[in-house]
């Protein structure tokens, strides 16, 4: 199995760290909120789609700042552009993306692309990231070759924009997505020649490291809940870490370890 | 840094130290301020801090560091308190309650681990279970409660009741090396919470209990305890750790409130000083009148003078002595006269045969036909010489020039009003300010461990 894990390092001091702290794995709520229906996506039958999942506005504040995950899937955030109806309006998610965000007028919603098909029993998590705009590449061949293509693609856009010299540089400042799943190696390859779909990268945060291989990880500090955990590219959910010290025992878990001890007494009673 | 930070939360929140029962930032200042005891018994001390409500009470006992002589612990206690913490690997420390009851207090405890494996201990332990005989029946009692770790890294707390025993552990929250935690204790329960100021989190446990079997008028253990399954001694050393700073409140505190007052320990206090600015600002404006200006006259300056004459040309002359020439006899010479008419001064002169003045004669005529008719003897004689100065002198006046020269000034006639803006200074005050920032050395706080609990196959 690939291990990947992203754990945010922090400031040096307390107040350092809460200062620059990011906000990661946000269980969205499904509660429905007041929301005004003007805004709204079609379904892929054409009826209006609805989208259960919302997020904390005061986490994610704008586009380009979130990286959700359904069902440990990564999903690329789009732009969007609206068409007027008689008495509604319709969003049209651009950019490839999987979902868009309308802080404006939908406001925590998370509006998703036609085609996804959501239930009640779906889990999203969100990250909040800093503001950038991902890179995207589509990948439509299969041809031998082609994998390396997509990842000198997204090279030449980012130095377009963000002077990087080679992957390896790449590799130490983004974060390589396809079809949702994270790719930890930036190095040329053939094992994705024969896969299309969609690859974007978006800019890794400042004070974080990123360890890849091993299941278990000790060492150097990182802040707790700040810890994003990606098995064979899909994100876990962090309940199944422990995020603590190493001088601990490791004992078996799922026992619950409070108990009462009870003096028993008896009675004798003359019959 | 600590004690002012905290002292500044206490204020903020509090208003007064006053309970604030005890503070202690284990900083090592001498040998005589950690000792304590006379005769043959010593012991090691840490005195109460002065930002408490009575620095008097309170002093808290390094339990292991005991001896019949002052000298016996001297050595041992600057290696307790190394850079500033208690090592309770070293001794337990022991706080007497000195008025207050373990079941209506607050505690803020911050302690850490010591690298290598974390061992279960006791960091407070007040807990003491007996019995005693009523009306003989035997009946098991308790004061107190103990507050500890497990091998495990949670935190649990150990409470006796009517029903015996019980050990609730706080196993949701995973510890780091450094820690931050507060115990509140209320008639009817204890909470035991832990603080992730990363996060802004309290995290908290609230364990009932029967103040009958938890109220305690005696001392705090940290450490140690008297009741524990690994010693019922409270000097033995079961915590493998230390502390850094530990606080102790009367009456109980709400966990939320605690962790800002923890603040307080882990942070440092600063204080910017109220500053004043001058500005100047317009009041009003004085109004002046202006007048035109012009010519008002003219003044005439002399530029110069004329000379113009006035007689006709007339000689003029005088004769200055030169030097003595001398004269033979029959040598001509001229004999000077001058001659005054009025401003006009001259000379006449009058050539001479020289005769020598001892010749005792007088000749006549002279010139030319002298020397014929005359023998003259060959003597010299000095006459008096004079340079000749000659002129034409002319009668004159002179005759002053003038030019004439514009005189500017004001005249009565207004061309304006100009105003002047008044102005007065003012202050503007920034107010001073005063806050706690948590500046201590985060890394301790973090986790340095991930261990991954799902399927590896």
């Amino acid at each position: 199995m690939t291990y990947n894990y992203i754990v945010s390092t922090g400031d040096s001091t307390i107040s350092g760290s809460v200062s620059s702290i990011l906000n990661k794995n946000n269980l969205s709520h499904s509660s429905q909120q007041y929301l005004s229906t003007k805004y709204s996506i079609l379904d892929k039958n054409g009826n209006p789609k609805v989208n259960p999942f919302y997020f904390d506005e005061s986490i994610i504040t704008g586009s380009n700042c979130s990286l959700l995950s359904l069902n440990s899937q990564t999903l690329l955030e789009g732009g969007f552009s609206t068409t007027e109806g008689k008495n509604r309006i319709y969003y049209n998610i651009e950019d490839s993306g999987n979902y868009t965000i309308d802080i404006e007028n939908s406001k925590g919603n998370i509006i998703f692309d036609s085609g996804l098909d959501l239930t009640s029993d779906d889990v999203l998590f969100y990250d909040k990231r800093i503001n950038s705009s991902p890179f995207i590449t589509g990948k439509t061949s299969t041809s031998i070759g082609s994998w390396n293509d997509v990842v000198t693609n997204l090279l030449y856009s980012i130095d377009a924009e963000d002077p990087t010299s080679d992957t390896s540089e790449m590799e130490q400042k983004y974060f390589l997505f396809f079809n949702g799943q994270k790719v930890v190696s930036f190095d040329y390859s053939t094992d994705l020649d024969d896969v299309t779909g969609i690859a974007f990268a978006i800019k890794k945060e400042d004070q974080v490291y990123e360890i890849n291989g091993v299941a278990d990880i000790y060492g150097s500090g990182f802040i707790e809940h700040h810890v994003d955990f990606y098995l064979n590219g899909m994100e876990e959910d962090v309940a199944n870490l422990l995020q603590t010290y190493t001088g601990v025992y490791m004992i078996e878990t799922g026992v619950n370890c409070s108990f009462t001890l009870v003096n028993q007494e008896t009675e004798n009673y003359i019959l | 840094m600590s004690a002012q930070g905290l002292l500044f939360k206490i204020q903020e929140n509090l208003g007064s130290n006053q309970r604030l029962s005890a503070f202690y930032d284990f900083t090592y200042s001498s040998s005589e301020d950690n000792v304590e005891g006379a005769g043959s018994s010593f012991t090691g001390i840490q005195k109460n801090s002065a930002i408490s409500n009575d620095s008097s009470l309170h002093t808290g006992f390094l339990l292991n560091i005991v001896s019949s002589s002052e000298s016996g612990i001297t050595g041992q206690i600057p290696t307790a308190l190394q850079n500033d913490k208690l090592d309770l690997t070293y001794t337990n420390f022991q706080v007497p309650l000195d008025g207050l009851n373990a079941n209506n207090l607050a505690t803020l405890i911050d302690f850490e681990f010591k690298d290598g494996d974390i061992d279960d201990g006791i960091i407070l332990g007040c807990l003491k279970t007996g019995e005693e005989t009523i009306q003989s029946f035997d009946i098991e009692n308790s004061e107190g409660f103990n507050i500890g770790v497990t091998d495990r890294g949670h935190l649990f707390c150990q409470t006796f009741g009517p029903n015996g025993d019980s050990i609730d552990v706080m196993y949701s929250v995973e510890l780091s090396k450094r820690n931050l935690i507060a115990v509140s204790t209320a008639e009817s329960f204890i909470t035991l919470s832990s603080f992730d100021y990363f996060n802004n989190l309290v995290r908290s446990l609230e364990i009932p209990v029967d103040q009958n079997y938890i109220s305690s008028n005696s001392v705090l253990n940290f450490g140690g305890s008297d009741s524990y399954f690994r010693s019922n001694n409270n000097t033995d050393k079961t915590f493998s750790g230390s502390l850094n700073n530990l606080a102790i409140f009367s009456g109980y505190m709400e966990e939320e409130f605690l962790k800002d007052l923890g603040e307080g320990i882990l942070g440092d206090y600063s204080y910017t000083a109220e500053t004043e600015t001058i500005e100047q600002r317009i009041t009003g404006y004085s109004e002046t009148i202006v007048y035109r200006t012009g010519i008002t006259g003219y003044d005439y300056v002399p530029t110069g003078t004329l000379e113009i004459i006035t007689a006709r040309e007339e000689f003029t002359g005088s004769i200055t002595s030169a030097s003595d020439e001398t004269k033979v006899e029959g040598e001509r010479y001229y004999k000077y006269y001058t001659l005054n008419n009025g401003d006009i001064q001259t000379f006449y002169k009058e050539e001479l045969g020289k005769l020598h003045s001892d010749s005792g004669y007088v000749y006549y005529p002279t010139g030319e036909d002298a020397y014929d008719t005359l023998g003259l003897n060959d003597v010299s004689e000095s006459i008096s010489a004079y340079t000749e100065t000659t002129g034409i002198i002319q009668g004159t006046i002179s005759i002053d020039l003038f030019g004439k020269t514009p005189l500017t000034g004001v005249l009565s006639e207004v061309s304006g009003v100009t105003q002047t803006p008044l102005e007065e200074s003012y202050s503007i005050y920034t107010l001073a300010s005063s806050g706690v920032s948590i500046s201590v050395d985060s890394e301790d706080f973090k986790k340095n461990f991930i261990y991954y609990i799902g399927d590896r196959s």
